[in-house]
């Protein structure tokens, strides 16, 4: 809107000096007689934004000019999610024009945004004073008020993060009780996953649980939908069908994830339950822990795959390896395609269980930005404000699968997440089984297998992740030797044989214990 | 003033907010040069002067039926076409190029007859040329929510934006390619959880509770369409003999 006005003065156009002659008879003389006296500045853009107002009836044209421009400038940033950049801009504008509805509206969007609840309420609350029943305002201001509400309902989920440890030392308490079958014949062992997308964290977990245990020799079942999927993919597994009749008789029980719905097979209280724990939320964990454990009247035992991941659970009955498939990682990265410059970070952007918000969009920018190429993997959300960066590229999991998205990358941004949002450790994993260095926020379920310095960098926050981006960008040689590094760590603690007999381990341990 | 008011009929505004909007989202489909693109609906031009910046010397041209806009467009694209989609003869009206990437952003939504449209479009296209289109989602959680409560109600912008004559989910909108000449590669939600989150009131595996609406989903996939705002399509065209037909 305003580019036609930047466009430099025309020679036929009348002079900015105001001589009343024309540019190139002025100023703009070619022939050297040009005025001494230098061009006075002219504002370098001029914009047709002019709000009703008090405030802005006072000010002069070129003042008007002058914010109005900056709230263009603005929008402009606040478009390209540059939320500090659009911030201050507002702010600039509001200092001179404190009642400028666009401005208090935009500024309460732009720290909604950044989290800011309150202040984002107060400013669109102002902004809806000045200028009543106008739409925009008043879909954002509704949306303020719902944004609010949910956080409201998320100290649901604090609550329920303290809540795990009392049920699951209830459920221990509980086990001793259980009256022992060790002179019984050998109980007949069932196997429960989820069946459905192979991108889908549960599936996949699901699947190479029953690939693990099958030395156990153990029936395979899965409990979803019928039209969702036939069986575990690439492993024969039956559907649980009660109306029918068919279900896991008689026998142990293992569940490959708590997302395994029990409610309409597992009636016999006293029957025992293994569970592979996977990470979901504190309020689900709750739900599904204690209908599993029938109020605490049947006897379960967890399996983590973290010591980090247990303590969030308060007991540590078993702690295995994530079960990693080193198969899928074996292919080595293309090491010479890019300029030597460029460090190619590989990242994730949603795992498969929830669509997952945002919050990091700015830090990743930055280390695409520092590093030259982010490859992002399945990015949701963050399309929105990564997608138009010449140093992002997006991978879709509908066109490719994590193991070849790694393939192309340098080193592996495992992402700060809520414990609980943390998927199963696949791509973080399976980035070090193809050779590449991580970066794991401390606070990660996974941290406890990563040395740092050595195989990857533990990172205490964003700027130290972009500190340890930069080292290994212009440090070619320590590249290649943390990236040999986490190769040998991943082919040790995910050699085929020696996960399979430590999840199998885990299983008769417990049959024996229980 | 109402909506229909302030946003129907011949007198609208030109309003640079609705027209100058970059999308920043679409150029994440964008991983390598794509060639000569044709921006259908193109606004300000904005889109193309993104395109620009990822990848420099791209050609862009645009066709928009708004010639306020149009005007904007010339001063970013390299031809602008100020006409309808019914009214352009691609080789008449921007001769000498060699389209191999087709932007369709948000437009397919307020033709009465889309299907023509892209038929026509189909036309224009020599085989195995990209399409890129964004088609907002009339299934996504909010909405859904809304009209379970009893409101429809058409607003400025977003899904219900009172311009919008067609409503398409995730399978009408692949009907709507493949059944005018488009083999379809890609389909992907654009997922808005800061929009969907605050309507949920109760979550539990499976299931999803707003204020006015209770839903069962069967998979991640079917959560992430409950939570898209619109839908990127991504196709290719089978000729101009295969659309005809």
């Amino acid at each position: 809107m305003a580019v036609a006005a930047q466009r430099a003065v025309s020679r036929n156009d009348p002079c900015p000096c105001g001589s009343g002659r024309r540019f190139k008879d002025c100023h703009g003389s070619l022939r050297g007689d040009a005025p001494a006296v230098p061009l006075p500045p002219r504002p370098v853009r001029r914009s047709r934004y002019r709000p009703a107002g008090e405030d802005w009836a006072s000010l002069d044209e070129g003042e008007q000019d002058r914010l109005g421009v900056l709230m263009e400038v603005a929008l402009a940033h606040q478009r390209a999610a540059r939320m500090r950049e659009a911030e201050s801009a507002y702010r600039a504008v509001l200092e001179q024009a404190p009642r400028t509805h666009d401005a208090l509206h935009m500024l309460g969007v732009v720290r909604l945004g950044l989290g800011d609840f309150p202040d984002a309420e107060r400013l669109i609350r102002e902004a809806r004073a000045l200028r009543p029943s106008y739409p925009a305002i008043e879909t954002n201001w509704s949306l303020v008020q719902r944004t609010i509400a949910a956080r409201d309902r998320s100290g649901v989920e604090i609550l329920a993060e303290h809540a795990l440890p009392l049920l699951c030392a209830r459920i221990a308490g509980e086990r001793s009780a259980v009256p022992s079958k060790a002179d019984d014949a050998p109980q007949p062992l069932h196997v429960v996953g989820v069946a459905g997308e192979a991108t889908r964290d549960a599936v996949w977990v699901s699947r190479r649980i029953g690939e693990l245990l099958s030395g156990l020799q153990p029936t395979a079942w899965h409990g979803d939908d019928p039209a969702a999927a036939t069986a575990w993919q690439g492993f024969d597994s039956r559907l649980i069908d009660p109306a029918a009749g068919r279900q896991p008789a008689a026998g142990d029980v293992v569940l490959a994830s708590l997302e395994c719905e029990t409610d309409s097979w597992l009636r016999e209280p006293l029957r025992r339950v293994l569970v592979f724990v996977q990470a979901m939320s504190p309020s689900w964990c709750l739900e599904r822990l204690r209908r599993v454990a029938a109020d605490g009247k049947r006897p379960v035992a967890l399996v983590f795959t973290s010591r980090t991941m247990a303590s969030r659970f308060g007991v540590v009955d078993y702690v295995v390896p994530p079960p990693i498939d080193l198969a899928e990682f074996m292919q080595a990265g293309d090491a010479d395609r890019a300029p030597s410059s460029v460090l190619r970070v590989a990242a994730v952007g949603q795992d498969g269980r929830r669509v997952i918000a945002a919050s990091d969009a700015v830090l990743l920018q930055t280390a695409a930005e520092q590093a030259g190429e982010l490859r992002l993997f399945d990015p949701g959300p963050l399309r929105y404000s990564l997608g138009s960066l010449p140093a992002v590229r997006c991978f879709s999991r509908r066109e490719i699968d994590i193991g070849g998205m790694l393939r192309g990358a340098d080193v592996y941004l495992h992402r700060a997440l809520p414990w609980w949002a943390e998927d199963s450790g696949r791509a973080l994993f399976g980035a070090m089984a193809q050779g590449m260095p991580v970066l794991c926020p401390r606070e990660s379920l996974y941290a406890e297998y990563v040395d740092d310095g050595v195989d990857g960098f533990i990172c205490a926050d964003g700027s130290s992740a972009l500190a340890a981006i930069e080292t290994l960008r212009a440090d070619r040689a320590r590249l290649r030797a943390m990236a040999e590094a986490a190769r040998a760590k991943a082919m040790r603690l995910f050699e085929p044989r020696a996960l399979a007999n430590a999840y199998a381990s885990v299983v008769e341990q417990w049959r024996i214990a229980a | 003033m109402h909506v229909w008011q302030s946003h129907l009929g011949e007198n609208v505004a030109f309003d640079p907010l609705y027209h100058t909007n970059p999308r920043h989202e679409i150029m994440s489909f964008l991983r390598d040069p794509p060639g000569t693109v044709l921006d259908i609906g193109c606004g300000g031009g904005m889109t193309g002067q993104l395109i620009k910046h990822k990848f420099p010397g791209t050609p862009v041209i645009g066709i928009e039926i708004n010639a306020h806009a149009a005007e904007h467009a010339r001063q970013h694209l390299d031809h602008v076409v100020c006409a309808g989609i019914d009214d352009v003869e691609l080789a008449r009206d921007a001769p000498g190029y060699v389209v191999s990437t087709v932007l369709l952003l948000d437009v397919l939504e307020h033709i009465y007859d889309p299907w023509r449209a892209l038929q026509r479009v189909a036309g224009w296209l020599v085989p195995e040329t990209r399409v890129l289109a964004s088609v907002p989602n009339v299934r996504n959680l909010a909405t859904l929510s809304e009209l379970a409560g009893g409101r429809f109600e058409y607003a400025p912008n977003g899904v219900l934006d009172i311009t919008h004559v067609r409503f398409f989910t995730r399978s009408s909108l692949r009907d709507l390619f493949e059944q005018t000449g488009f083999e379809v590669r890609g389909l992907e939600p654009l997922t808005q959880p800061a929009l969907i989150d605050p309507v949920i009131v109760h979550r539990r595996p499976g299931r999803i509770e707003t204020r006015s609406l209770g839903i069962q989903y069967r998979s991640f996939e079917d959560l992430e369409d409950l939570y898209a705002l619109q839908y990127v399509i991504d196709a290719r065209s089978r000729g101009a003999a295969r659309a005809a037909a």
